[in-house]
């Protein structure tokens, strides 16, 4: 089943590799990723990630190994907000005016 | 003619250097003692120890250096420190964080590596240490300045320390050690809005769990090693008897609970007891606090507690549903739940058809072997009584893995929190006896036993030679059984007798080894002689070397088989 996560990770260089390794890990396929810097002064980045988990549990799971890692601000699973909003969560307003 | 060149370890300025601060801050965190090996990218910090005179214990490999400080953790509760130096020092670290890292134990290790203009360019001894430590550790960086060095290893120590425990990695290029550093107000702010931890449970789950308690008919307490983290040993006990709950342990939770308690059933899984194992797959209720469901200990997941209501109390919300999905998760410190659980007034009934039920699976099926005559070949468990009887119950005994390993879980009673060392979810060889380092370290007025086997023994034993320089009165006790017997064992059970690569032809003579070491040895070969050495070796306060010579087709039962539940065991 897919599943859209959302991700904000602090500014390490290191933030981008330690996620991907928890889908890795779990054998999970990432089917797009999108990493976006958010440009403030505390270096945050948000990351969108598309995979397919098998069940409900395998994605609880996925969330919790993300929200564990000390880089990550927060995680979780958008896969049930609107399009729309799950751009919002990786898009900078004034380029998706649409929404 | 004497001629001086001025080299990078000599700064003409008053300036400190990076190393200097580094090992400041690290004193700031109440280390007494780093466990390393020297090397060439660690060539500045080692200076900074030499100027400082800091407390460093050299062991002759890497790996001795990071079992020596997993087992200092373990039973001091304080983080190990571990520094060793770029490319092969670091990548010997590997196991040793791993280890820590599966059994949550908090060690900061400090790391070497290449000058930063050269970082990427495959220089001599240059390991990408960051990309290889992820996965076997909490966390991991590289200081890119100086400066940052006061707040940096703060921040090692404190995500060590907190929360669910485990090992911390700091890479440090040489350049940041050996830039001169000006003497400012260090910056020591922890800045890391992604960490957090809850200690704290929430009120509700522990009050659903407290009516659980209340009403279940039979319950089973299991105590992990999250009891011992936690420090809640004595809370464990008093809300086990306030609820006459029966108490399973897991390997690593030994120690938690008395094992000579009338409601200790002994420690569950592969190699648990009858009682305990029953007691799990009959119980309406099974109290988890502290374990995370090691496959080791729940057999089959499809015919674990089949009859129970699961309650998981465990600080990292990762555990909670990963192996078993609990019907009460508890999310929280053990100490705090357990506070939590007895300033409630209600007491349960005394459940006493349950506990007689399980009385009687104790009795009816008990731990038991031959110890055989006094002039016949040494039982391997004999020689477990034996040390008990004579190390006592503040004796320290640390293990590698295997059936040395399971012997010792089985049939040395631990009686006391933080007694037990021993390499639980990687199963390493080689653990045991540079842990007894640490472990006689962090206290030197106990007596430590490092029970070992003759071919884990031989993967770490150049630490010898830290014994005999420091003069430490650590124990080795030889399960010599001339194989890796947990490996023959499965090969007689599952492989039909083919012992491949499971019994070598040839081994050293470990009494002529520890000799050369300046050690002392002595072998025993039957009951007769165990009896005479181990009161003897055991309170003298010399290291020594005791190689028993054990009977080599010995099994560990009872046991259940892969893939079977942990009702289904076999040999009780």
């Amino acid at each position: 089943m897919k599943r859209t996560v959302h991700a904000l990770v602090s500014g390490e260089d290191s933030a981008l590799f330690r996620v991907t390794a928890v889908f890795s890990r779990q054998k999970l396929n990432i089917a797009s990723l999108t990493f976006k810097r958010s440009g403030g002064t505390n270096g945050t980045s948000d990351m969108k990630i598309v995979t397919d988990v098998e069940n409900e549990r395998q994605a609880r799971q996925l969330i919790g190994q993300l929200n564990k890692l000390v880089d990550v601000i927060s995680a979780a699973d958008i896969s049930e907000l609107p399009d729309c909003d799950k751009e919002k969560e990786c898009v900078a307003p004034e380029i998706n005016p649409g929404c | 003619m004497e001629v001086k060149t001025k080299t990078a370890a000599e700064p003409e300025s008053r300036l400190k250097t990076g190393a200097d601060v580094l090992i400041q801050s690290i004193l700031r965190e109440g280390t007494d003692v780093i466990f390393g090996y020297p090397g060439g990218a660690v060539l500045p910090i080692y200076d900074a120890l030499y100027r400082q005179k800091v407390r460093h214990v050299l062991t002759r490999h890497e790996q001795g250096a990071i079992h020596a400080a997993e087992g200092y953790a373990r039973v001091s509760g304080r983080p190990g420190v571990v520094i060793a130096t770029s490319g092969p020092g670091a990548t010997n670290l590997v196991t040793g964080l791993m280890d820590a890292c599966i059994d949550s134990l908090p060690l900061v290790v400090f790391t070497g590596q290449v000058a930063t203009h050269v970082i990427g360019t495959d220089a001599f001894q240059e390991a990408d240490v960051i990309g290889i430590t992820v996965p076997v550790t909490k966390y991991n960086f590289q200081v890119e300045n100086a400066a940052d060095l006061p707040r940096k290893v703060r921040e090692a120590f404190y995500i060590a320390t907190t929360g669910r425990p485990g090992p911390v990695l700091v890479d440090l290029p040489k350049d940041i050690c050996a830039a001169a550093v000006k003497q400012e107000q260090a910056d020591t702010e922890i800045r890391l809005p992604g960490y957090r931890f809850s200690k704290e449970p929430s009120s509700e789950q522990v009050e659903k769990l407290a009516r659980a308690i209340e009403t279940a008919e039979k319950p089973v307490l299991l105590a992990g090693a999250g009891i011992l983290h936690a420090k809640a040993a004595d809370l464990v006990r008093v809300f086990a008897e306030k609820h006459h709950l029966p108490v399973v342990s897991t390997l690593l939770g030994l120690g938690s609970f008395p094992a000579s308690h009338p409601l200790f059933l002994g420690m569950g899984g592969m190699h648990g007891t009858y009682a305990a194992n029953m007691a799990i797959s009959e119980c309406d209720l099974l109290i988890n606090i502290g374990s995370r469901f090691d496959d080791r200990l729940t057999g089959n997941l499809a015919k674990f507690a089949p009859n129970a209501a699961v309650a998981h109390v465990d600080i990292d919300p990762s555990e909670i549903g990963k192996n078993v999905r609990p019907a009460i998760p508890v999310v929280g410190d053990a100490r705090s739940v357990l506070e939590k659980l007895l300033q409630r007034t209600g007491k349960s009934g005394e459940k006493r058809e349950w506990l007689d039920h399980l009385g009687l699976y104790a009795r009816t099926h008990p731990l038991s072997f031959s110890a055989g005559k006094d002039n016949e070949e040494l039982a391997p468990q004999s020689v477990i009584r034996h040390v008990f009887r004579h190390a006592g119950e503040d004796a320290i005994v640390t293990t590698d893995v295997g059936q040395h390993q399971m012997w010792t879980a089985q049939y040395y009673p631990f009686n006391r929190p933080n007694r037990w060392v021993t390499s639980g979810g990687l199963g390493t060889m080689g653990f045991g006896f540079p842990a007894a380092i640490g472990a006689q370290i962090a206290e030197p007025e106990k007596t430590v036993v490092s029970i070992v086997g003759d071919g884990g023994f031989q993967m770490t034993l150049q630490e010898l030679a830290v014994i005999a320089e420091l003069n430490l009165p650590v124990k080795i006790v030889i399960m010599n059984n001339h194989a890796l017997g947990m490996v023959r064992q499965w090969q007689e059970a599952f492989y039909s007798k083919r012992y491949a690569h499971s019994i070598p032809s040839m081994q050293p003579d470990f009494i002529r080894l520890a000799e050369s070491y300046g050690i002392r040895g002595v072998r025993v070969a039957t009951e007769e002689e165990a009896r005479r050495v181990f009161p003897e070796v055991l309170r003298d306060p010399q290291p020594w070397v005791i190689d028993c010579r054990v009977k080599q087709m010995a099994n560990v039962l009872p046991m259940v088989a892969p893939g079977k539940g942990l009702n289904e065991m076999i040999g009780v």
